[in-house]
């Protein structure tokens, strides 16, 4: 099947730190596929690579049809791919709802005047919106918490907002920087439904780093595994962590430590 | 006596509608792009002449068309001010913005002396200036009536658009985390091209109503800009309900100061209460305390 989103070649380097080196991927429709690999092995850049954070050396990223390179992060957004940050980025001092609608910026669908006015089109695509953004906040159980600042929320209701306002986007690629990190082990397991959940319900592929392996072996058909910006083994998960070299580049720390 | 009160405080709030119209351009910028736009005093001043023009030009222009044509045109020169001399700086050193803001403000100055010329100039009355009695022989005019109304329902206009509609959001979005905007899919230069628009206009609206009132000259906005400033200052930087509170608050003090003790000490009383209240809360009345990112 045609990929969804196919990365070729990509490169970055910063001063002479090669930070992505030669990455590539396809994404298939309906993939969840990880990329894992120790701290600094240029994961978090393949992921600002894409989001065009960063604007990459070389290499070609396209989603369907479209080359995503060099365009900027808002653009990449609207063509179809959100993400969610290692370290949350919620609109902290916005209540919840207010970080719900934000996603819905570029759909609004009326113009200044319309909503100075209080013209019907203003009404009639506010209230869709408000429905909407009411739906995302039930599917994620904050429906409660809409009115509550961000900020407010205990860490495991942060990152489920955080991923509800990237899903409110509409993305066709959802890209997710380490979710469970500073999960413990039952609220990992409640992540991974939740994830199976989304994968399930709103049709899409989903690329995913993470340090804790059990998320990686429950969720992904296939593992992407970096360090020191090049890809060092690709495949099943079983097949790559009985790969000696990911057992020396990332798993033999942890046995070491 | 309670007649001189009455007017005093009526005097204060026609000011304090004018501050705060500065106040809010001023707030916004600083909310999203964490600049003290300096310029932001010649805007104001801008708008009083481009309304002044747009009547000198065309005889009988209503206050109706004229203001609203004078905000647009004053927002579209903010929006080109931010596109020709702070977009590129932006990521640069927070001083190269400031002194950049500094040098846009002098440019508009002298452009203005040189175009219309050095002297004072009055915008033709265009409000009604008759009188209507509250009560008891109590009469106040109804200009001044009509610019505190027309300055609050722009408040509330405001406000209402910051918080019902999407791109008010987006703004309060950047405000709060610039480098998540995007990520939304909103298109952050948009946003600020936007906060600039609206906080010229509004400026644009202070400036004629303060022609209306008094006069206007080509360095009316840095008197003006400065307490607008310290009046945004005072309610909390960054905060829109704290700069409309706090330029109620300068304009009352400086008119009863006026009023009641001496002129001379009007801006000693004004500069000194910013100073002390910033000592009681650095952030200002309404501001909270800035974030820092770890």
């Amino acid at each position: 099947m045609e990929p969804v989103l196919r990365i070729e070649n990509l490169s970055k380097s910063f001063g002479g730190l090669k930070a992505a080196h030669d990455f590539g991927l396809e994404l298939g429709p309906g993939d969840i596929q990880g990329i894992i690999g120790p701290n600094g092995a240029g994961k978090t850049t393949v992921f600002n690579l894409i989001t065009g954070v960063y604007r990459p050396d070389s290499g070609r990223i396209r989603l369907s049809d479209h080359e995503l390179a060099g365009l900027p992060s808002d653009v990449i957004t609207r063509r179809g791919i959100s993400r969610t940050f290692q370290n949350i980025r919620l609109f902290n001092r916005m209540t919840v709802w207010d970080n719900i609608r934000t996603a819905f910026h570029d759909r609004s669908g009326y113009g200044f005047w319309e909503a100075a006015l209080g013209l019907p089109r203003y009404r009639n695509r506010e209230k869709r919106i408000s429905m909407e953004s009411m739906a995302f906040l039930e599917r994620f159980g904050l429906a409660d918490r809409r009115n509550e600042p961000a900020d407010s929320l205990p860490y495991g209701e942060q990152r489920r907002l955080e991923i509800a306002r990237a899903l409110a986007t509409r993305p066709r690629v959802l890209l997710l920087d380490e979710p469970a990190a500073g999960m413990n082990p039952t609220e990992v397991e409640e992540l991974i439904g939740l994830i199976r959940g989304i994968h399930r319900d709103f049709e899409l592929s989903i690329l995913l780093i993470e340090h804790q392996l059990p998320v990686v072996m429950q969720l992904c058909r296939h593992v992407h595994v970096m360090d020191f910006g090049r890809t060092i083994a690709a495949g099943e998960p079983l097949e790559v962590t009985a790969n000696p070299l990911v057992i020396k580049a990332y798993l033999g720390d942890e046995e070491a430590g | 006596m309670l007649d001189t009160v009455i007017q005093q405080l009526l005097n204060a709030a026609q000011l304090g509608a004018v501050y705060a119209l500065i106040a809010l351009g001023y707030t916004m910028v600083y909310g999203t792009i964490r600049l003290i736009n300096f310029a932001h005093g010649d805007i104001f001043m801008l708008g009083g002449y481009i309304g002044f023009l747009l009547v000198t030009a065309v005889s009988g222009m209503p206050l109706v068309v004229m203001m609203p044509l004078a905000m647009l045109l004053t927002a579209l020169v903010g929006m080109l001010i931010e596109r020709v001399a702070y977009r590129r700086l932006r990521n640069a050193q927070r001083m190269s913005l400031v002194i950049t803001a500094l040098g846009v403000g002098i440019f508009l100055e002298n452009l203005v002396r040189l175009l219309v010329g050095p002297q004072a100039r009055q915008l033709p009355a265009q409000l009604p200036n008759g009188v209507v009695e509250l009560f008891n022989g109590v009469v106040v005019t109804e200009d001044k009536i009509l610019i505190i109304f027309i300055s609050l329902a722009l408040m509330v206009i405001l406000w209402l658009f910051v918080h019902r509609t999407l791109m008010g959001t987006a703004m309060r979005a950047v405000a709060d985390n610039k480098d998540a905007v995007q990520l939304m899919g909103i298109n952050l230069n948009m946003v600020i091209a936007v906060t600039f628009a609206i906080g010229s206009a509004l400026a644009a609206a202070g400036g004629i109503f303060f022609g209306q009132a008094y006069s206007i000259d080509p360095y009316m906005g840095i008197d003006l800009g400065w307490k607008a400033f310290i009046a945004a200052v005072i309610g909390g930087i960054g905060s829109i309900e704290g700069a409309v509170l706090g330029s109620f608050l300068l304009a009352g003090v400086e008119v009863l100061t006026v009023a009641y003790l001496s002129s001379n000490m009007k801006n000693g009383i004004a500069f000194g209460l910013l100073i002390l209240l910033l000592l009681l809360r650095p952030n200002g009345i309404m501001g909270r305390p800035e974030l820092k990112k770890v």
